[in-house]
């Protein structure tokens, strides 16, 4: 019953989520609700976020990857008036980010009165990852980690890097 | 009437707009038909990825979002183009229309506007480019002309250069070359004056007048089917940019067509090429309205010209958000614009 | 159109139902003799909430404040949550040892629809206070917990 009527439109943007993949993304749809969205999102590199560290050992000189964290959990509904309305997306893994709060919840424009419906999962998905790239502790979701990352920046980025270690092992 | 087009992925439409025209506002981002829209996310974040590329003209090569194709549709007698009704203030009720078409019996294909050193005579440029005509005319290039009211051009140096008229017989996809001999030496100006348009003097350094002849003299079967006695005449204006050495770049700046004592301004509807002119396929996403994915795109918005939705997705969002999906800019019109060939008549 | 039911082939998945309903409870409800919050703002399962239900008037239960629990486990809203007051009250459904709202004696638990919600519960438990063999109950003293 949940997955009766699905308009054309939810269907063709999850076959093409589901073949041609956007680096470091993936969505899949619930079994039981074809509206509900299962997400990952890899941190972007050169971020706090990061998921893959890599080293080089002077010695031999040989080079490799280890696995830090970095792999964060989301999910996404597209509600009925959709694509009118935007899709519901939040975090699911913790992440120390001025513009997602202690829910996961997204502090970002095209979630909320910039949204259009020329965007699609995709689009807003990219923006979340480009949002990892680019805090904005002016428009801040989380107040205080707004303040950590306005006054003591380095410090935060460390907090965050952190996080990701503890909470986005993918694991 | 079995005149085949060669050439038929040219094939194009043109959608015009009444005189006076606003200025254009450049879209402040571009729609790429395949990929996702470059909107930016409340935090500025610049999506970086190509398809993301935001504040940027489009590139000036044929698979942009700038498709303005223009004109004829392969029967020979049918040069129609899309156009909004000549009425300037469009009544406040009616909110979505169709496109008027109106026929255009000659076209310069404004991408293929080049001028080159002309051989056998160095430091003077020959203009090229391909066009389509209906009827025998005439094309007339200047150099720093200066649009009339009346639609006439006249030169704003005639002591450096008088106008060369070249006759032409009809026929669709055509190459113009100007004979050598007759073309400009550019090196007489100034290479900032060669790359400035003055839109509001409207001085053009480039102006090229493409116009077919009087009916009374045509000779043949489609006499009838052009019962107006007035001629077309289609101005492309133009700027140079420099490129690597001697070699100049063409960028066009303004089409206009004059059309039984109507001036129009050739304005280009962003999305429009990569519709639903050669046949609808449902897995294509460039062709697809951009809201139901489904339904081949056929509804332009005013006044950003961005054409992207279905009509039925257009008047649904007319009365929801009632912004352009592309560039958020309230919609003010809707034209419903249909490209496909052979319904044009009516 | 009942918050988080979406029409009928639509269904809003647990999270994003209860976000709807953070949302709600935090502009707050009519007259504010209902109302509720999350209480563990780290728990991005949503799972504790505290409702607040003002005695209704023209009842013995006028002018008293009642503290309730609500536990929305993973099954929520195919399953209500479990309901258990904090403030003693002594009304028919509610269990007298533990504050446990009893589902076989309150029909809205009983006969859960994925539609209803926190708010509802609580909005029925306030009429339920005013019905006529509640209104008049003798009831513990003010300030007393289960």
């Amino acid at each position: 019953m949940a997955n009766s009527n699905l308009p054309r439109r939810i269907i063709k943007e999850t076959q093409r989520l589901l073949s041609e993949p956007a680096p470091g993304i993936s969505a899949s749809p619930s079994e039981d609700n074809m509206r509900y969205f299962n997400v990952m999102i890899l941190g972007p590199t050169q971020s706090p976020y990061e998921g893959l560290g890599s080293w080089r050992s002077p010695s031999t000189s040989s080079c490799g990857v280890v696995e830090t964290g970095g792999v964060f959990k989301l999910e996404l509904f597209l509600p009925e008036e959709y694509p009118m309305a935007a899709p519901k997306v939040r975090f699911l893994t913790k992440i120390y980010h001025p513009n997602i709060d202690k829910l996961g919840r997204i502090c970002l424009d095209i979630l909320k009165d910039k949204w259009s419906p020329a965007l699609q999962i995709r689009t807003v998905l990219l923006s979340i990852q480009a949002l990892l790239s680019a805090p904005n502790p002016d428009d801040p979701l989380s107040e205080n980690i707004a303040k950590h990352w306005k006054t003591k920046e380095a410090e935060a980025v460390e907090t965050a890097k952190e996080w990701t270690r503890l909470y986005a092992s993918g694991a | 009437m079995g005149l085949s087009w060669s050439n038929s992925r040219r094939r194009t439409t043109t959608f015009y707009h009444p005189h006076p025209p606003p200025p254009p506002p450049l879209p402040p981002y571009y729609y790429h038909p395949g990929e996702a829209v470059s909107l930016l996310p409340r935090h500025r974040i610049k999506i970086t990825t190509p398809p993301y590329n935001n504040h940027q003209q489009p590139p000036h090569h044929h698979h942009n979002l700038t498709l303005i194709l223009h004109t004829l549709h392969l029967q020979p007698n049918v040069g129609f183009t899309s156009a909004l009704p000549i009425q300037l203030d469009p009544a406040p009720f009616v909110d979505h229309q169709n496109a008027k078409r109106i026929r255009n019996d000659v076209n310069v294909h404004k991408d293929t506007l080049k001028v080159e050193i002309d051989v056998s005579n160095p430091d003077h440029f020959l203009v090229s480019f391909v066009f389509d005509a209906l009827f025998h005319g005439s094309i007339t290039i200047f150099y720093f002309a200066k649009e009339e009211p009346d639609g006439r051009f006249v030169p704003a140096f005639p002591e450096a250069h008088l106008p060369v008229k070249i006759s032409f017989q009809k026929g669709l996809g055509q190459r113009f070359c100007q004979p050598s001999g007759t073309g400009m030496d550019l090196g007489f100006f100034e290479l900032d004056d060669l790359s400035k348009s003055s839109p509001e003097e409207d001085v053009f350094p480039l102006v090229i007048v493409a116009e077919t002849n009087l009916p009374d003299d045509l000779t043949d079967e489609h006499f009838d089917s052009m019962p107006n006695t007035l001629r077309h005449r289609q101005i492309t204006q133009a700027v140079f940019e420099k490129k690597n050495g001697d070699n100049f770049n063409v960028r066009v700046i303004r089409q206009i067509l004059w059309v039984a004592g109507v001036r129009y301004e050739l304005r280009e509807i962003y999305g429009i090429g990569s519709s639903a002119a050669e046949g609808f396929d449902d897995s294509d996403p460039g062709k697809e309205c951009v809201i139901c994915m489904t339904e081949p795109k056929d509804t332009a918005v005013l006044p950003c010209r961005h054409m992207c939705m279905c009509s039925e997705c257009a008047n649904e969002l007319r009365l929801q958000s009632n912004k352009c999906p592309i560039c958020r800019q309230p919609i003010e019109q809707l034209i419903g614009i249909k490209i496909n060939s052979g319904d044009q008549r009516g | 159109m009942t918050l988080g039911s979406g029409g009928s082939s639509v269904v809003v998945p647990r999270n994003f139902r209860l976000l709807e309903e953070l949302e709600r409870g935090e502009k707050g409800i009519g007259d504010g003799t209902v109302s509720y919050g999350m209480d563990d703002g780290d728990d991005i399962y949503m799972r504790s909430w505290t409702g607040t239900v003002i005695g209704p008037h023209n009842t013995v239960h006028e002018g008293r404040i009642y503290q309730l629990k609500l536990f929305c486990d993973k099954d929520y809203p195919e399953k209500p949550p479990s309901v258990r007051f904090h403030s003693r009250i002594n009304i028919t459904c509610v269990n007298h040892e533990t504050g446990v709202v009893e589902p076989k004696k309150f029909a809205l638990l009983a006969n859960w629809q994925r539609e209803y919600t926190m708010e509802d519960i609580l909005t029925q438990l306030k009429k339920e206070m005013a019905t006529p063999h509640n209104r008049k109950l003798v009831q513990p003293p003010e300030g007393t917990y289960f």
